[in-house]
């Protein structure tokens, strides 16, 4: 269903992305960038209003003719964007947060090892795998 | 339908005939009855009925909204009147009113009432309620005060017409006639009116929605059409917008909205009305979007007749809801839904599979973007730019995108040449855009037919869109879609040649990317920086840029090697003489520095060794110039204040100070990601805190740095640092020269040579690569690892082999010579000059002792000890007691200027001591020689002379002279006798000089076989060696008693003889007892005179105090000399004195005599005789 999941850390480095397919990758990776323009936007919004800081889920943070770029983020400020083919229309509102669920279990799950450091690289089969499912769209 | 043209026809005239507003519109109220009594009335009524708002009450619980009604009027006109069926609401007649002013009954019974009936029943054939009856009175003043007043021709049309609606039939003064007394009615006029008209809406509306209703339910008919229930729910918002509710049929537009949409979505899974496909065709025209608040006529019939293309239908829908959101005063939400809008559209005519013309669309998007941009901004309001630019910003993009795209389409690019297909592809664009009427301002269809009218117009509107997007992105902070499209525009430049400007976007970009830690992007963005610095010719930054490349491991081999072949072959080209700095980084990575030289060879002047490691990211070998490490020294810093710990003083708190000496670490690896605070060990601490009077208050373990361990922990870690390294002082560096670089892990040994002692910490790591041309240069390490230099002078010093020295015997010492951290050269000398008596040569050297020893030193290393034994041997004199003999020893050394002291103690192996004896007159000198050592030494030929001229004395030994040896030790001693002959003393006056002796004896050192007997000689003084007094004491019991009883009186006889011709004076004797065993009765004390005679006795009474065997009582002699006896007097003078005999010249013959004493007598034998 996505066709791009990417985390981001806590100060906008990329911790992993994965794109289902692989040949315009950089474009993907330009596309996860600036939608952090986005996600800082509506974090900034989001502090100042002082709105429900429980919703992690930021909804949809851009979209282009191809694609949907939906955004998530944690209590520690880590990112989590998915892409979406525009042309997807059945893809609804609910899956998309179902998707950031998933995601955000997986990561929580990377982060309680003890073997992983904070703030590194992602390099998890377990989570690769989750990942994967996700882009295929298996749940 | 004709019924809006006619609507149409009264829209105002400047418009153009193909539009109309909506907002023109009011609603029609027809009047019947008395044509002149209403015309005089009309413009008053039209006036009016606006000025108050009214509340529209509906039903099924709609909110209440408060509507301002406007009316128009019209005569009743039966032909007009609404037909079932007849939709267009607008257009039609909403209420009916009768006017009359007939207040005669008769006449109304004759005329009025058939006129209004007929009317009435017109009404009710069209199924109409809506109406008013309406009686204009004049007011009469006489009527009024009528007290009862007669049927009124309103309470008979009441009772005829509208006895089921009273409120139907209104009763009013004529304003005109009497205004005064009018205004109440009047108002009461206005009021039902407004009332009566919205109700008449409302039930008109109730039904109208109701068909609409049933006609969507009919969607999945065959026959039904989208393009037809379009109008018909489009007229309840006309009527909406007409009365004001611009949300509400903002409403109808959504629904409308959303219901056409999901067809389509249904298309897309096979469901297909045959009404879709007239939205199929193959798109001809693409017309831009045009925001009025007029509805296009135009559009609408294409709609009606079911010819619209997607785009138009959707333009013209779009166009109908940014009417409804500028009629709200929210431009700006049109801004927000223009980019789903046109991201659906596009979507729409994929899904439905619409044959578009290459570049149509594109053009269309853009003129929708540029239509709403233009639209924004008349309507902007400065307080809202932040709120607007948010949306335009995207949409300032998406229109630079699509113009790009068109100008690639088209071959407008720069360095494009059009051919004759693309030019006749831009005159079909345009054509497909249509015309739009001429007016002021440049309208967006003229700004695209210009941008594709030439590659000059192209690039004007290009860069302008695009610079546009990107402040505006800027401005609202969206610095990375910002970039991006700067990225876009650098490839635009470099298109055009304009490789510096592509530049500064690029490097603005790659700034940013590299402080997030985008790498791939960032290299990415190296590759086209790298292109832009080759055509700019700006060799230093190309060959920066390809050294960064050739290190990034997200290229292939290949394309590394090609730019580090790229960077060795322009940096040769490079003239300049300094070498060109980059950063180290992008190159290396510093694994470890570790110093390998031995803490003790750091000395000034040596050489340190420093191993690094280090990993090279070129993707081959290189060969390496120079590496070097700077060396930073250190300078002494100030002990931290102690201001800090007064604060815990008063409660004594027992935190344990650590101050934190300057440590430097020998080696350390060097870990690119900062240190985790989450991994590192926390140090924690005992806390103590007591009361005053000492017990204890609390205890606590605290963590002494928690700053650094609970400060967020940042989760970004793999950042490279940016900060651009200054190059600091390499004065003092350790370097190696010409080495291999291989790629991966290489480690370099560097060299320094330290002059001056302190310490060290490294500083910054730098390598030049291309014989010296490319230097990269690290951050400062600050890792706190460097060496310290030390300085120490060298130190002399002598040493006693064993703990005690021993004077007058060969002794062993040794000289300790250190060479700290200095060279000691060759031909280098030490001079030793101890004081006076002590003597000293080298072990190994024969020759004899000197006083004066010179040591030669041979070359030396720093660090070295060196160690000369020596014999030394202090020169023993009279030695009368165990004093230790120091000596002190100057060593003058190369080195220094001032002699270093030494200092030696010397014990002496024995002492001697002389004693006289006395027995009677005769007299006895005693030498003893006390051993001090702990070995035996040997004494031989000891020998007592006299010294001078002594004829009256000799001395006479009583040493045996032969046996067995004289071993003297600590704890052995030797006693020596000697008899001293003193002769009869013929001058009396000179016995009393004292005499000297002088003892001699050789000693040896059992142990040591090799020494030779040494002689000591030591001198002593003897005075007072004649026996002059003779003193003897008796205890006698009294008499008649046989022995001496405790508490009895006992006699002590005194006896007092002289000897010696020399004593004339009188004697003081003194009797001292112990007093708890003796009493002395009567006098102690008292002075005898021995004239003449030789020899005198005294008696005292003396009383034991117990039995036993006592002590005689012990009698003190001494010379008393009278007071009055010296004429030379002095203070003391004026009483008597007394003088003491020396030791040996007063004899007591009863020293040491015990007297038997027995228990004292009992009772009964105390009378006794």
């Amino acid at each position: 269903m996505a066709v791009c999941i990417a985390v981001i850390g806590k100060e906008n480095s990329p911790k992993y992305v994965a794109c289902l397919h692989s040949e315009n990758e950089l474009q993907f990776h330009y596309k996860v960038h600036t939608a952090l323009d986005v996600v800082e936007e509506k974090l900034s919004l989001a502090g100042k209003s002082n709105c429900d800081v429980r919703e992690l889920y930021l909804g949809l943070l851009h979209s282009t003719e191809e694609h949907k770029i939906f955004g998530y983020v944690t209590n520690t400020k880590i990112k989590f964007i998915v892409i979406v083919e525009a042309a997807n229309t059945t893809l609804r509102d609910n899956e998309v947060r179902t998707m950031f669920r998933r995601l955000h279990a997986a990561y929580t799950d990377v982060v309680c090892n003890p073997f992983y450091i904070p703030g590194d690289h992602i390099v998890s089969k377990k989570f690769e795998n989750v990942v994967k499912s996700i882009m295929s769209g298996n749940s | 339908m004709g019924r809006v043209v006619e609507a149409g026809r009264r829209a105002p005239e400047q418009a153009p005939p193909n539009e109309f507003s909506v907002m023109d519109a009011k609603p029609i109220v027809t009047y019947a009855g008395d044509k002149t009594l209403f015309s005089s009335l009309e413009a008053l009524l039209v006036q009016r009925i606006p000025q108050e708002a009214t509340e529209w009450k509906r039903s099924y619980g709609r909110p209440v909204k408060s509507v301002f009604t406007e009316a128009e009027f019209s005569p009743f006109d039966r032909s007009q009147l609404p037909k079932e069926g007849d939709w267009h609401l607008i257009g039609l007649p909403i209420f009916h009113t009768y006017w009359t002013e007939c207040v005669d009954v008769d006449i109304y019974k004759t005329s009025v009432r058939e006129d209004i009936d007929l009317w009435l029943k017109t009404l009710q054939k069209f199924g109409i309620d809506d109406w008013l009856i309406v009686q204009v009175e004049t007011y009469d003043i006489k009527r009024s005060n009528k007290l009862l007043p007669r049927t009124t021709v309103l309470d008979k049309i009441r009772s005829d017409f509208a006895s089921k609606h009273p409120d139907r039939c209104i009763s009013v003064i004529n304003p005109i006639r009497s205004e005064s007394k009018s205004a109440e009615t009047w108002r009461g006029l206005l009021s039902r009116i407004r009332v009566l008209l919205l109700q008449a809406y409302d039930t008109t509306l109730v039904r109208f929605e109701e068909t609409i209703r049933k006609q969507r339910e009919r969607r999945i008919e065959p026959g039904w059409s989208f393009c037809k229930y379009f109008l018909l729910q489009e007229e309840l918002a006309f009527v909406l917008e007409m009365l004001g509710l611009f949300e509400e049929a903002l409403v109808q537009y959504d629904e409308l909205d959303a219901l056409f949409t999901q067809f389509v979505l249904n298309y897309s899974v096979g469901e297909t009305p045959n009404w879709l496909g007239s939205f199929q065709g193959p798109l001809e025209s693409w017309p831009g979007l045009q925001l009025t608040h007029k509805v296009n006529q135009e559009q609408r019939l294409l709609i009606q007749d079911s010819q619209a293309s997607l785009l138009q239908f959707r333009s013209y829908l779009f166009a109908r809801q940014s009417a409804m959101l500028l009629l709200t005063l929210q431009p700006w939400e049109i801004a927000k839904r223009t980019l789903p809008f046109l991201h659906n559209c596009i979507a729409e005519l994929r899904i439905l599979e619409v044959t578009c013309p290459p570049g149509s669309v594109a053009c269309w998007v853009f003129l929708g973007c540029l239509e709403v941009l233009r639209t924004c901004e008349q309507f902007n309001d400065s307080t809202q730019v932040q709120k607007y630019s948010r949306f335009t910003a995207s949409l300032w993009a998406y229109a630079s995108d699509k113009l790009k795209e068109l100008g690639e389409l088209c071959g407008l690019l720069p360095g494009m040449q059009p051919t004759s297909e693309q030019l006749h592809l831009v005159v079909g664009l345009s054509a497909g855009m249509g015309d739009v009427p001429l007016s002021d301002e440049p309208t967006p269809t003229d700004q695209l037919k210009e941008a594709l009218s030439s590659n000059e117009a192209f690039k004007k509107h290009y860069l302008e869109f695009a610079e546009l997007a990107m402040g505006t992105f800027k401005h609202i902070n969206r610095v990375r879609l910002a970039r991006v499209i700067g990225r876009d525009l650098a490839a635009f430049h470099q298109r055009l040649g304009d490789y510096q400007t592509a530049s500064l976007f690029l490097d603005a970009a790659l700034r940013m990317l590299e402080v997030e830690g985008w790498r791939s992007l960032a290299v990415e963005t190296r590759q086209e920086l790298v292109v832009c610095y080759r055509h700019t010719d700006d060799k230093e930054k190309y060959v920066k840029t390809c050294a960064s490349l050739a290190c990034s491991h997200e290229l292939d081999v290949e394309r590394r090697m090609y730019y580090l072949n790229q960077m060795v072959e322009v940096l040769s080209s490079i003239t300049t003489g300094l070498p060109l700095v980059t950063q180290f980084s992008e190159a290396f990575e510093l694994l470890s520095v570790e110093v390998k030289t031995d803490k003790q060879k750091l000395v000034v002047g040596g050489i340190v060794e420093i191993v690094v490691e280090l990993q090279s990211l070129l993707p081959r070998s290189m060969p390496l110039k120079q590496a070097a490490l700077s060396l930073e020294k250190i300078s002494k810093m100030e002990p931290p204040s102690e201001t800090a710990d007064k604060k815990h003083s008063n409660s004594s708190s027992s935190l344990p100070q650590t101050e934190e000496p300057l440590f430097l670490k020998r080696s350390c690896l060097i870990n690119k990601s900062p240190n985790n605070p989450l991994l590192s060990r926390i140090s924690m601490s005992q806390c103590l805190d007591y009361q005053q009077d000492q017990s204890l208050k609390a205890a606590w373990a605290t963590c002494r740095d928690s700053r650094y361990f609970l400060r967020r922990a940042d989760s970004q870690g793999n950042h490279r640092n940016i900060t651009t390294s200054l190059q600091t002082d390499f004065s003092l560096c350790a370097s190696t020269d010409n080495n291999m670089l291989e790629p991966g892990k290489n480690t370099l040994v560097l060299q320094a040579k330290v002059t001056e002692p302190g310490k060290f910490q490294f500083g910054q790591m730098s390598i030049k690569l291309c014989e010296g041309h490319l230097e990269f240069l690290s951050n400062v390490l600050h890792c706190g690892v460097g060496f310290e230099v030390t300085s120490e002078p060298p130190t002399v010093s002598l040493q006693a082999l064993t703990s005690d020295l021993l004077a007058g015997i060969d002794q062993e010492v040794t000289l300790i010579v250190n060479t700290g951290s200095h060279w000691i050269k060759k031909d280098s000398k030490l001079i030793l000059r101890p004081t006076e008596g002590l003597q000293a040569q080298l072990t190994d050297d024969d020759e004899c002792l000197l006083s004066k020893l010179e040591v030669a030193l041979p070359e030396t290393g720093p660090f070295q000890t060196t160690q000369y034994p020596l014999r030394v041997l202090a020169r023993l004199g009279s030695q009368k007691d165990n004093s230790v003999l120091e000596h002190k020893v100057d060593i003058d050394c190369p080195w220094s200027v001032e002699a270093q002291p030494a200092v030696l103690q010397f014990h002496p192996p024995f002492c001697t001591s002389l004693r006289l004896h006395t027995s009677h007159r005769r007299k006895f000198a005693q030498v003893l020689v006390t051993g001090l050592t702990k070995s035996f030494l040997q004494v031989t030929k000891p020998e007592l002379r006299l010294e001078g001229d002594c004829s009256s004395v000799r001395l006479l030994p009583l040493n045996p002279t032969a046996g067995q040896p004289l071993m003297i030790r600590q704890g052995f001693n030797i006693v020596l006798l000697w008899e001293l002959e003193v002769a009869k003393q013929e001058e009396e006056e000179t016995g009393d000089s004292p005499i000297q002796a002088v003892f001699t004896m050789f000693y040896l050192p059992v142990t040591d076989s090799h020494s030779q007997e040494r002689l000591y000689q030591c001198s002593f003084d003897i005075n007072d060696y004649r026996t002059l007094i003779i003193e003897s004491a008796k205890v006698e019991p009294s008499k008649g008693s046989e022995f001496c009883r405790a508490s009895t009186m006992c006699h002590l006889h005194l006896t007092v003889e002289r000897v010696s011709e020399s004593v004339r004076s009188s004697l003081m004797y003194e009797v001292l007892v112990d007093q708890t065993m003796w009493a002395v009765c009567g006098r102690t004390t008292g002075v005898v005179t021995l004239d003449e005679s030789h020899k005198q006795t005294i008696q005292l009474d003396v009383m034991p105090l117990i039995s036993g065997y006592l002590p005689v009582p012990h009698v003190r002699l001494s010379r008393y000399i009278p007071a009055d006896q010296k004429p030379l007097g002095k203070a003391a003078s004026l009483h008597p004195r007394r003088e003491p005999f020396s030791p040996g010249q007063v004899f007591n013959n009863s020293k040491a005599l015990q007297v038997h004493v027995l228990p004292s007598a009992p009772p009964g034998e105390s009378g006794g005789p």
